[in-house]
């Protein structure tokens, strides 16, 4: 297996042979501290790179968990569909006229908020001009 | 022709087609997007079309396409 590169292969400054992880120069404390840190920070890393294998299984697991979401969350709109349009469909039938007008009162509504959500919209990114 | 009230049962079914059909791809559409899905899917479920075009308009941005469209 082939040796772990160590910062201190680094340092043109001569180290101690006996022990490979020594600082070149412990006399130097700032230089000793950047030392062991570069050493833990070296041992925490590992050598060998990830398997390709992990980063498909992370994507299958992550995309089959997001359709797995996406069907939930249609399920639950199709109950709260089904119910608000039987409900819809039953006013229409029970007084057509005035759910008409009920109809006609929200899309009036609708249209003239409109331009007043295209504005604060763009008015939160910082672009007034639309 | 059965009618129920003032309209034929054709006009309630389609009615139905066609509120769930676009509420419901409001609501994926918007969900793709991150944009207020159940808002939209709900609304789109109660009217036809001002939900759909308000949608394009306001968070697909149709009118920025046509602005940039270069002239020849």
């Amino acid at each position: 297996m082939r040796k772990k590169h160590h910062p201190a292969d680094d340092f043109v400054v001569a180290k101690d042979e006996s022990n490979p992880y020594s600082s070149p120069n412990r006399a130097d404390p700032f230089a000793a501290s950047l030392y062991d840190s570069l050493h833990h920070l070296n041992e925490m890393v590992p050598d060998e790179p990830p398997e390709l294998n992990q980063f498909t299984r992370l994507v299958r697991d992550t995309k089959l968990q997001e359709r797995r979401k996406m069907h939930r969350d249609l399920a639950l709109f199709g109950g709260v569909a089904t119910t608000i349009l039987a409900g819809w469909l039953l006013g229409l039938f029970m007084d057509p006229a005035m759910f008409m007008d009920f109809m006609l009162i929200i899309s009036i509504i609708s249209i003239a908020a409109t331009p007043i959500g295209v504005y604060v919209r763009h008015r939160h990114r910082g672009e007034t001009s639309v | 022709m059965t009618t129920h009230g003032h309209l034929p049962w054709e006009a309630y079914a389609l009615l139905f087609v066609i509120l769930l059909t676009q509420g419901t791809w409001l609501f994926v559409d918007a969900r793709k997007h991150s944009k207020w899905p159940w808002f939209w899917g709900l609304w789109g479920l109660l009217q036809a079309p001002i939900p759909t075009l308000v949608y394009l308009l306001v968070v697909r941005k149709m009118w920025e396409k046509w602005r940039r469209k270069p002239r020849l």
